[in-house]
């Protein structure tokens, strides 16, 4: 077995402690400025999801009937991480910049099979990603202070900017956050603003363009929205502004794959995109080919 | 804790493990060199679920209200994963800024972990990965205290001015350990003497913190429990969770903690060094932060202070990992050996002759009369 380097120093075992969890992976302290994320098992994830219900309002619980199936959203979000972070760009490191430089781990002989009693299902994925300084802690200290100071805000407001810039570099690759919870960012050693929250990504323009005309982003301010670190009230109307104006469908569409260079991604594999597409979408069971 | 003296020592491959005793949560064996000499550390091997619940399950069943055998399994299940609980709060003593405090660490008996994957034979394949610790070897409260059972003042045959003087620096110095770790931000909230082991050098005595799961780190929580006294547990025959007080150790002891132990001395105290920590590292922050021209990494500086009291905790040094060399097959024999739980006998077998002789005389009725003002 490799020694595991802890400062230059070889150690057969590593005691690398939980540092947090969210709703699809635990994440553990490398000690080397990078985390571990491995994934919850349904049962785990169930429990996340019914600790983050979210109410109406009015106390009615809104997700109540829907539990399972947020369950299984979670767990597939996490399917789809590998496709992603694998994707064959030319310039691979400058996308993967953005998601803290994320590196799977090659899981099929460290999980074992699902069981009734633990089950990862669709979610077997596990890798290694930059530590960073959660912009949820921070929105969560800046919330427990009564007043913010003029510095304060005017760092939150450049935040905001950064964060507007970084979704649009992800626009510009094919990918976007389609949940656009400020708090599952953090900046990195070099002071960048990184996505941490690989599992609720989407390549779908389609998919994003409507969650776009969402504005999912006003989740931020939201108090209903348990599950949202809240942006501080002062610079909630400029948060509000700021992604209103920039984060547009027409801006989606200017921005989309425009930096896009793969091999993977060939227009012959787009008859094949198409024909997969068409084939999975068919419902005639009776006068297949 | 309770403890063995006719258990074997387990043989492993560099060192001879001799089992000290056990609460609820570690089993203690002393580690010693192949000669069999005292290395003067032990380590702390976690007690799986099963173990747990056959210690707490005597105790729970002579205070716990129950009227079904079922019942009561609910009961000593929940509370056998509530002290399980507690183990997983240790690392964070040994994370970031306290690991790197000398003083801290010494408080907590240069405290040191390791982890080893452990087979299990109940699944092919699978692993239990339980925390081990190391600490320094210390006597404990309980051993310490025999000598002065059933000792009277007036004898002075018995208790010499020189004894006085060391009860008195004993008591003073658990009064100042809980200070010392009141000041990181942490609460020891059962206010047990027998958490504390004692250093015994020729003339002078000193103490850790050896027991150290049982702790919050919630202000609010604290204060509540600080209300409650739980300080006046161990001299209540009738609170066998706690070890009980020679009777003469009673009355200086209680005076002293009830003097000590009070909210302004609290609040004077509370996570006064983990302040001063963080002004100093949000200081040097601010300072690089005046060099800095990139907007961009002004915005992280800023970010980087407004989680600091989060970060400064965090993280482990190669200090912080046992540099002993146990090696994994001892980590499997120790983490398997089960017999000692079952042979474990009272370190002090004065203390349970000295509280039921409490419990029948006429003591009893001022401290049923306390315990009844108490709950009151």
């Amino acid at each position: 077995m490799q020694p595991f380097h802890l400062k230059d120093k070889p150690h057969e075992y590593v005691p690398f402690p939980e540092i947090g969890s969210g709703g699809q992976f635990h994440v553990y302290d490398l000690h080397n400025s990078r985390v571990l994320k491995l994934p919850l098992t349904e049962a785990e994830t169930l429990l996340v999801v019914k600790q983050r219900r979210n109410t109406d309002g009015n106390g009615k619980d809104t997700s109540e009937e829907h539990t399972q199936a947020r369950m299984l959203t979670f767990i597939n979000g996490k399917a789809r991480i590998a496709a992603m972070v694998r994707h064959s760009f030319l310039q691979p490191e400058l996308f993967l910049g953005l998601l803290g430089n994320p590196t799977l781990i090659s899981m099929d002989h460290l999980l074992p099979e699902d069981t009734p009693e633990k089950r990862w299902g669709a979610g077997r994925v596990a890798y290694t990603q930059d530590r960073l300084d959660m912009t949820a802690d921070v929105l969560q200290h800046l919330n427990s202070i009564s007043r913010l100071g003029s510095g304060d805000i005017r760092q939150l407001q450049t935040m905001i900017d950064t964060y507007v810039e970084r979704i649009h570099s992800l626009w510009e690759f094919g990918y976007s956050d389609y949940v656009f919870k400020l708090g599952d960012t953090g900046f990195d050693e070099r002071g960048r603003l990184i996505f941490a929250d690989l599992g609720e990504f989407s390549s779908d323009l389609g998919f994003m363009k409507n969650a776009v005309s969402q504005k999912r982003w006003l989740n931020n301010i939201n108090p209903i929205k348990a599950d949202f670190p809240q942006v501080p009230r002062q610079v909630q109307e400029y948060f509000a502004n700021t992604l209103n104006h920039s984060l547009t469908p027409d801006e989606l569409e200017k921005r989309w794959r425009t930096k896009h260079v793969c091999s993977d991604c060939r227009a012959q594999d787009d008859v094949l995109t198409a024909f997969i597409k068409a084939k999975v979408a068919e419902i005639d069971f009776v006068d297949r080919w | 804790m309770a403890s063995s003296e006719t258990t074997q020592p387990l043989i492993g491959t560099f060192y001879r493990y001799h089992f000290v005793g056990n609460g609820a949560q570690f089993r203690v064996y002393a580690v010693h060199s192949v000669s069999d000499k005292p290395t003067g550390r032990v380590i702390k091997v976690p007690l799986d679920f099963n173990e747990t619940k056959y210690v707490i399950t005597p105790p729970l069943s002579r205070i716990a209200q129950y009227d079904t055998a079922e019942e009561f399994n609910t009961l000593a299940d929940a509370r056998a994963r509530e002290v399980m609980q507690f183990k997983h709060t240790l690392p964070r003593l040994l994370e970031g800024v306290y690991g790197r405090d000398t003083r801290f660490m010494a408080d907590l008996g240069h405290l040191k972990m390791l982890q080893a994957p452990i087979p299990t034979q109940a699944i092919p394949g699978a692993y239990f990965l339980p925390l081990f610790y190391t600490q320094d070897q210390v006597t404990t409260i309980g051993g310490y205290l025999e000598h002065f059972r059933f000792a009277e003042k007036t004898l002075t045959n018995e208790v010499t001015a020189k004894d006085i003087a060391i009860i008195e620096k004993l008591i003073r110095k658990i009064i100042d350990l809980h200070y010392a770790i009141w000041e990181y931000g942490f609460f020891e909230f059962v206010f047990k003497p027998e958490n504390m082991g004692i250093y015994q050098n020729r003339n002078d005595i000193d103490i850790i913190w050896m027991d150290l799961a049982e702790h919050i780190t919630d202000k609010e929580q604290a204060e509540k429990i600080l209300l409650e006294k739980r300080w006046h547990h161990p001299i209540m025959p009738q609170k066998i969770d706690y070890i009980y007080l020679p009777t003469i150790l009673q009355e200086h002891y209680i005076k002293a903690c009830d003097e000590a132990f009070t909210l302004t001395e609290f609040r004077k105290r509370w996570r006064r060094k983990c302040a001063l920590l963080e002004a100093k590292h949000r200081r040097k922050l601010h300072a690089q932060a005046l060099l800095m021209r990139d907007e961009r990494k002004i915005v992280a500086n800023w970010i980087a202070q407004q989680n600091l009291h989060n970060t400064i905790y965090q993280g482990l040094k190669p200090e912080q990992i046992d540099s002993m060399n146990i090696p994994q097959s001892d980590l499997v024999l120790l983490y398997n050996d089960r017999r000692s739980i079952l042979t474990a006998q009272q370190s002090d077998i004065l203390e349970p002759v000295e509280r039921n002789l409490a419990m029948t005389s006429e003591q009893k009725v001022a401290y049923e009369q306390l315990l009844f003002k108490h709950i009151t």
